[in-house]
């Protein structure tokens, strides 16, 4: 699969233990998520690719496409690299200063949603934290949206259709898949 | 020096300055881009061969960091071109299936091979049809699979005429996917099988979820050169960037030189490699040149290869263009140096090309042979 956009997780044997430190610091904010729901990319029914900041996505069995910005695609690189995103939430609420529940909220919708799609499986863990890729992770969220904006799935059918679509002629300034008219 | 006319494979300033603005670093990508998006009205001037083109210039200026109104048209035409082309590798993937569980043994040629080994990246370079290389000897069990499974062959074509003097069939199947099934990447190596092979150091990829093989780096850059560099009303620009992508990737030079003067096409890959150092400074060693100029040249290669570059109206109109065009169609696969064998032969492909086209031809051809053994 190609990828435009990669993240290395350094693997050291140390990660584990960091992780479970950040765990025990952050319990308050940690206990609140259903810890350990782990997801994948449904490969290879899904392919995916990261252009400019947005995930574009298409599900080969179904033929829908779609498309996430910002957080979204945040979360979903994260949950690429076959990190834990459950623990997101309690990073997310910490860095924009909000309140782990709603924050928990919108992440648990956008995450189900990408469930009910079919585009993330249950997969395995892979601990891949360590005390500064947490700040680096953090320092990655505020960069890409530097307010707090919940997830969002676009999603576009009728891939048939759309591909028969005037790229030039038929789309707003936003480009195919966006119509002219919507 | 080649004066590039409409339909020309060597491309005209405005195409130029597209294929600069999708291929070249900085500053001057950045001019081109310039001059390209001020001589070009975005809405009305977008000809086939520029359109193809702006996915991969999309994904260079994105790189490049340009800021411009456009970026978002282009980067929907870059969407398109990657949600296209993975529904027509994941369907690539089920038609090399079924050949391989019938022990049919394939390459991909073209776009999806160029996609994956060479630009890496399913957006940058659209595509419609899959392009497949088999064995001559398996094309009727292909054939008969393929009809199996929803295929059908174009109706224009005679199947009886192409693997007699053509290299390929085009057929289309489920969802009106289209594809090219090739026996020979190119019709100059119709006759030529003992001396060239197109199977020799082939390139294993993944196409699909399936497991599968293109052709050497070497003979990717052959077939781009020798299918792209012709004559055709909407110019086939793209051999460009494919073939300065290639090249840049790395070839193996003297087997390249070798297979070229082996498919006697050295004329044609002299022009296309002396136009793609010059005019987008490609990196060839000076050592092709003067192996393949050493080795010089037939009178059928450069008639060939001035034919093929030459403006024409396609499909020929007048008998003469079409004998014209038939000749020329003619020389590229045989390429005889005796010129009685050529006009003998060509005469019999002529009768041939007749029988397989026109059915008042065919009857008398039936009833003269039905005559004859009665007779």
């Amino acid at each position: 699969m190609v990828r435009a956009q990669e993240e290395e997780h350094p693997k050291d044997s140390q990660a584990a233990v960091f992780f479970c430190f950040y765990l025990i610091v952050n319990f308050d904010l940690v206990a609140q998520t259903e810890l350990f729901t782990i997801m994948r990319v449904n490969t290879p029914n899904v392919v995916h690719e990261t252009i400019d900041g947005e995930v574009i996505l298409l599900n080969l069995r179904t033929g829908n496409y779609y498309s996430f910005e910002g957080l979204g695609a945040f979360i979903w690189n994260f949950i690429d690299s076959e990190a834990g995103w459950s623990t997101l939430p309690s990073l997310m609420s910490k860095a924009y200063n909000l309140s782990l529940d709603d924050v928990h909220n919108d992440v648990e919708l956008f995450v189900a949603k990408l469930v009910s799609e079919e585009l993330v499986v249950e997969g395995p863990l892979v601990l891949d934290f360590n005390s500064d890729n947490i700040t680096d992770i953090e320092a990655q969220m505020l960069e890409i949206c530097n307010e707090y904006i919940p997830p969002v799935v676009n999603k576009y059918s009728d891939m048939q259709d759309l591909l028969l679509l005037d790229p030039i002629h038929d789309v707003d300034q936003k480009g195919w898949p966006q119509k002219k008219d919507s | 020096m080649i004066n590039p006319s409409h339909g020309s494979p060597f491309p005209a300033k405005a195409h130029c300055a597209l294929i600069e603005a999708s291929l070249f670093e900085g500053e001057k990508a950045r001019q081109s881009w310039q001059d390209w998006s001020q001589s070009t009205d975005f809405e009305t001037e977008i000809d086939g061969p520029a359109f193809r083109l702006l996915p991969l210039l999309y994904h260079n200026l994105l790189r490049l960091g340009i800021d411009d109104p456009l970026m978002g048209r282009l980067k929907g035409i870059y969407r398109q071109s990657w949600s296209s082309n993975h529904i027509l590798f994941l369907r690539a993937g089920l038609v090399i299936k079924l050949l391989n569980d019938n022990n049919i043994p394939v390459l991909v040629l073209k776009g999806i091979a160029l996609t994956v080994l060479t630009y890496k990246n399913y957006g940058v370079r659209p595509m419609s049809d899959i392009d497949l290389l088999i064995k001559k000897e398996d094309v009727h069990k292909a054939l008969n699979l393929l009809k199996d499974n929803d295929f059908t062959v174009d109706r224009s074509q005679s199947v009886e005429y192409a693997m007699r003097y053509s290299n390929s069939l085009s057929l289309t199947g489920p969802f009106k996917q289209e594809l090219d099934m090739h026996w020979n990447p190119i019709v100059e190596s119709n006759n030529m099988a003992s001396k060239h092979d197109w199977w020799s150091g082939a390139l294993p990829l993944e196409v699909g979820g399936q497991a599968t093989s293109t052709m050497s780096r070497e003979n990717m850059l052959l077939h781009t050169l020798v299918h792209g560099i012709r004559y055709n009303p909407e110019p086939p620009i793209r051999w460009i960037p494919d073939a300065h992508m290639l090249v840049k990737n790395g070839i193996d030079w003297k087997l390249f030189v070798k297979a070229a003067i082996d498919l006697r096409v050295g004329f044609l890959v002299m022009n296309g490699l002396t136009f793609l150092e010059k005019s987008f400074r490609a990196h060839i060693p000076d050592v092709v040149f003067e192996q393949l100029k050493d080795h010089g040249y037939t009178l059928s290669e450069r008639l060939a290869f001035k034919y093929a570059t030459s403006a024409k109206s396609i499909p020929p109109r007048s008998w003469t263009e079409k004998v014209v065009s038939n000749y020329f169609f003619y020389i590229r696969q045989t390429r005889f140096v005796n010129p009685i064998m050529q006009v003998l032969g060509f005469l019999k492909y002529s009768f041939f090309r007749l029988r397989t086209k026109s059915q008042l031809v065919e009857s008398i051809h039936r009833l003269y042979s039905q005559l004859h053994l009665h007779g």
